[in-house]
């Protein structure tokens, strides 16, 4: 008796304010989402509708879908890009000499800003009028130079891709090159022995044998593609029209722009949910299946 | 099969001198071994052979052909790690296929082969696991098997046995001299237990700090040894050295040695350092006796015993007859069997 006290004791801090600054906010924001309450009408939390926000949802709200759309190409390529482009990167620098270790240490700098702040600065770097990264794409790619970035339809997406991709890659360089580094060197020396050349080495020798570190990257990183916001917020606004208007750009706008918070909130659920299955099956890869 | 031929090579790692500037040449399907104490140099100089590094000068020649910058996969040489070197995420099937499969081989083709080489080393029970359900001697036996199933010009193996159970390492040993002889392909062995190199090896090479101090059969390195480092280094117990001085063919030593030598033609020298196996003294009586002095110590070990005794300076220990016992602080006297009488000089430590 006396040691489940102190246990509970123990752990009851934690428990009040994982209550306090987790659960409620998020109870609260479900019993919102059951609501009809629009802040341009009234302050008080409006009538109570049951399921209607999600059945609007789900079944009377095109714009919506578009947003998942947007999402999912977002996330699908800069995914994709990141993994690829990082990969890459570790397996350029790797090694141990000066000269590798300081470029690491300058690019994690990327990674070490805050997304609003990478958002916000490239913005500047690309706008038409005065962008020094603007200057550069016209110089280099001719065809281009007219081209108002990140407010034309066929560059804005990809602008957000590759400024994620430039944020994200130096971290999973890193957890890359971590994994290569605790690879066992003698199997590479084995492949180089049997015959092998650096192709075959890197995807049938060393690769294989990521395989659970590039699982877990690709996982985390769809989490974070998904709810990424703030760049959308400062370097598109979810345009040209809405191009660019990610599901957690939908929701801070109907939040926020169109003050509908018990619509938000449900929309908010729908993605959360998504998100509690990536973070299970994220969980269950680290701490289960090691058999 | 072919021979290496390695000229003038040596390896630094900035300052470090890890191979000092030397030649050899290792013969077609010879058993060569390399043997020494740690950090002498024998794996940089197999991984040399390998191609894993390249020399900071001279040229490694196989079969005559110099492949000094050749990568490893154009060598046509096998390797056997220290760890192993199995790729984790292969069943021990495709383990031993691997060269095979990167050699273009059929999947048929493969299988026959894999399929004969798992009968030789024992393995065809287990070629659907994965190198982590295996033991040791086992991940060994894949090891061999996918060194040897694609019979290279040149089979290298660093260490081989030193992560098995002594019991294994015996019974390891005498399946690896069985591979390379009926196989007949050139070996080149790295270890550092004496014993592994005199049973396996047609040749040693034996290195210290870089510098190779002897290469010949293990006769030679066992009856001839080239220096004291040599003559110290094999055998066990080591051979008994004695620091005396040589006059018309006569050793002496303090402690009353007294060693007239067969060979009388050896110029008269004030710094001699006399070696001899325990084995090649016999226990006699103190009085008359070329060695005499107080027994320090007696030891059983089943088939002989070995009597150490306190002369002058040095601790002398000679095999005797199983039978023999001691009393404590008795006058113990040996007598040498000339024929295996070793000398050296003093200061160089060269064998005279
Ligand atoms: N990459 C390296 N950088 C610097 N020094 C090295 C390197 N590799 C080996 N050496 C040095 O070269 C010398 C020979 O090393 P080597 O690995 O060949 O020894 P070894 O005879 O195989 O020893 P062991 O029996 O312990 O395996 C050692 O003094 C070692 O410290
Ligand atoms: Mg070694």
């Amino acid at each position: 008796m006396r040691d489940s006290a102190l246990k509970w004791g123990l752990l009851a801090p934690a428990i009040l304010i994982s209550i306090a600054m987790l659960f409620y906010p998020i109870g609260r924001s479900f019993w919102y989402s059951l609501h009809d309450w629009n802040l341009t009408i009234s302050p008080q939390l409006g009538p109570f509708i049951g399921l209607d926000n999600y059945v609007r949802l789900l079944t009377d709200d095109p714009q919506f879908w578009h947003s998942v759309w947007v999402s999912c190409v977002f996330s699908f390529f800069s995914v994709f890009t990141t993994i690829v482009v990082s990969m890459l990167m570790a397996l350029l620098l790797q090694g141990s000499r000066q000269l590798e270790i300081n470029v690491r240490s300058i690019l994690v700098l990327a990674f070490a800003m805050s997304p609003a702040l990478v958002g916000i600065s490239w913005r500047f770097l690309l706008a038409p009028e005065f962008g020094a990264a603007d200057a550069v794409i016209g110089w280099i790619f001719p065809r281009w130079a007219d081209v108002p970035i990140l407010a034309d339809t066929s560059t804005a997406m990809v602008a957000l891709v590759l400024v994620d991709v430039w944020h994200w890659a130096p971290y999973f360089m890193l957890t890359f090159i971590g994994a290569l580094a605790s690879l066992p060197q003698e199997t590479i020396e084995a492949g180089q022995i049997d015959g092998a050349g650096r192709f075959r080495i890197f995807f049938g020798i060393v690769l294989p044998q990521l395989k659970g570190v590039l699982a877990i990257a690709i996982l985390l990183k769809t989490i974070f593609s998904i709810k990424m916001l703030e760049q959308v917020i400062t370097m598109t606004s979810g345009g040209p029209g809405s191009e660019t208007s990610t599901v957690p750009h939908k929701v801070y706008e109907t939040a926020f722009k169109f003050y509908d918070f018990g619509y938000a909130a449900a929309m908010a659920y729908f993605l959360a949910a998504a998100m509690l299955v990536l973070a299970m099956i994220y969980s269950r890869m680290l701490f289960g299946g090691q058999k | 099969m072919a021979s290496v031929e390695l000229d003038g090579i040596g390896k630094k790692f900035g300052d470090v001198v890890g191979v000092a500037t030397q030649s050899m040449t290792i013969h077609d399907g010879e058993f060569m071994v390399f043997l020494g104490p740690s950090g002498c140099g024998k794996t940089t100089t197999m991984r040399m052979i390998a191609g894993l590094l390249e020399p900071s000068e001279g040229r490694v020649l196989v079969d005559g052909e110099d492949v000094t910058y050749d990568a490893p996969k154009d060598r046509d040489i096998a390797m056997v790690f220290q760890n192993y070197g199995l790729y984790p995420h292969m069943s021990v099937g495709e383990n031993i296929g691997y060269p095979l499969k990167v050699r273009g081989l059929s999947k048929a083709d493969r299988k026959a082969q894999i399929q004969d080489v798992a009968e030789r080393v024992e393995l065809t029970q287990l070629l659907d696991r994965r190198p982590s359900a295996l033991s040791g001697g086992q991940r060994q036996r894949v090891a061999l098997a996918r060194a040897i199933v694609r019979r290279p010009k040149v089979f290298l193996m660093d260490e081989p046995l030193s992560n098995l159970d002594a019991q294994l390492r015996v019974s390891m040993r005498a399946e690896i001299k069985h591979l390379q002889q009926e196989m007949g392909i050139t070996t080149v062995y790295v270890t550092h237990d004496q014993i592994e190199a005199l049973t396996l090896a047609d040749r040693i090479v034996i290195m210290q700090k870089g510098v190779i101090q002897q290469l010949g059969t293990p006769e030679e390195i066992y009856n001839t040894p080239a220096n004291l480092f040599v003559a110290n280094f094999i055998g066990s117990p080591s051979m008994n050295l004695i620091n005396g001085s040589l006059e018309n063919g006569i050793f002496t030593a303090p402690g009353g040695v007294h060693v007239p030598l067969k060979d009388s033609s050896q110029k008269n020298r004030a710094n001699v350092v006399l070696g001899i196996r325990p084995e090649d003294m016999s226990v006699c009586d103190a009085v008359g006796a070329m060695i005499s002095g107080v027994l320090y110590n007696s030891e059983m070990t089943g088939d002989a015993v070995f009597a150490t005794i306190d002369v002058g300076e040095a601790r002398v220990c000679a095999r005797g007859d199983r039978h023999l016992r001691f009393q404590k602080a008795q006058k113990v006297g040996f007598d040498l069997d000339l024929d295996y009488v070793h000398l050296f000089d003093g200061k160089s430590g060269a064998r005279l």
